[in-house]
């Protein structure tokens, strides 16, 4: 899945990491639709998984469990959108990623035009295989 | 607290961008329908598909100044919360290595 529950080192000046593991948990569904993580960079990340591409089942899935937690006051700016911890995610507070198999290999310029016109950030996993991320 | 620092920097940067303006949500879930029916054929090609929202809540500081009591409080009131819905809580000191994998 490459969530990642360790120690980040880049959380550790700005004091993200203090008092680990105290407060920080998984949660996991049944049916594996989603799982959260709680006390990480963030209060609450809410993410949504999908395995055969469906990106309307993952917003639903998405929306239900964030009304969920709305009554417990999510901290927002009528400007700003919603406010997290680092400001590269203020707004929605959403990020996408996708694992993608391709028909043939993406070149390095193909690679530089989706950073530049739609700041999404490509990662090789393997041979014809490439994650993309876009927040 | 940073306006005076960040505004000038903002307005050079993105001269048609208005403070004052207030966000609209115009977006609807059905709206999503036509458009994921077009990308139908194409979703064999994606075996793994990751969304996820960060949220804070508003009476609790952010990360960097939480203290431990505010933590646990938080992790329990996600708990309570948690309460309705199917699935299973593990504490990151008690998590099993069959789930880290899956992650």
């Amino acid at each position: 899945m490459g969530i990642s529950v360790d120690k980040k080192p880049s959380h550790e000046a700005a004091g993200i990491n203090e008092d680990w593991p105290a407060g920080r948990g998984v949660f996991v569904d049944d049916s594996h639709a989603f799982l959260l993580l709680v006390n990480f960079e963030d209060h609450i990340q809410i993410i949504a998984t999908s395995e055969n591409g469906d990106i309307g089942s993952c917003l639903r899935s998405l929306s239900k469990v964030t009304a969920k937690f709305e009554k417990l006051g999510f901290a927002n700016d009528p400007v700003l959108g919603y406010l997290t911890t680092n400001p590269a995610n203020l707004g929605t507070g959403l990020d996408l990623n996708a694992q993608v198999y391709t028909h043939t290999n993406v070149s390095e310029h193909c690679r530089g035009i989706l950073k530049t016109s739609y700041a999404c950030k490509t990662e090789k996993i393997g041979k014809r295989h490439y994650s993309v991320t876009y927040n | 607290m940073f306006d005076e620092v960040f505004d000038p920097i903002v307005k050079a940067l993105h001269p048609k961008f208005n403070s004052q303006l207030e966000f609209k949500n115009d977006f609807e879930l059905g709206g999503l329908k036509s458009w994921s029916d077009h990308i139908q054929r194409e979703t064999s090609r994606i075996p793994l598909l990751r969304l996820t929202a960060k949220r804070n809540f508003s009476n609790y500081p952010f990360a960097p100044m939480l203290s431990t009591e505010a933590k646990i409080q938080i992790e329990k009131k996600i708990q309570e919360t948690l309460g309705e819905l199917y699935g299973q809580y593990h504490q990151l000191s008690k998590l099993d290595g069959k789930i880290k994998d899956w992650l």
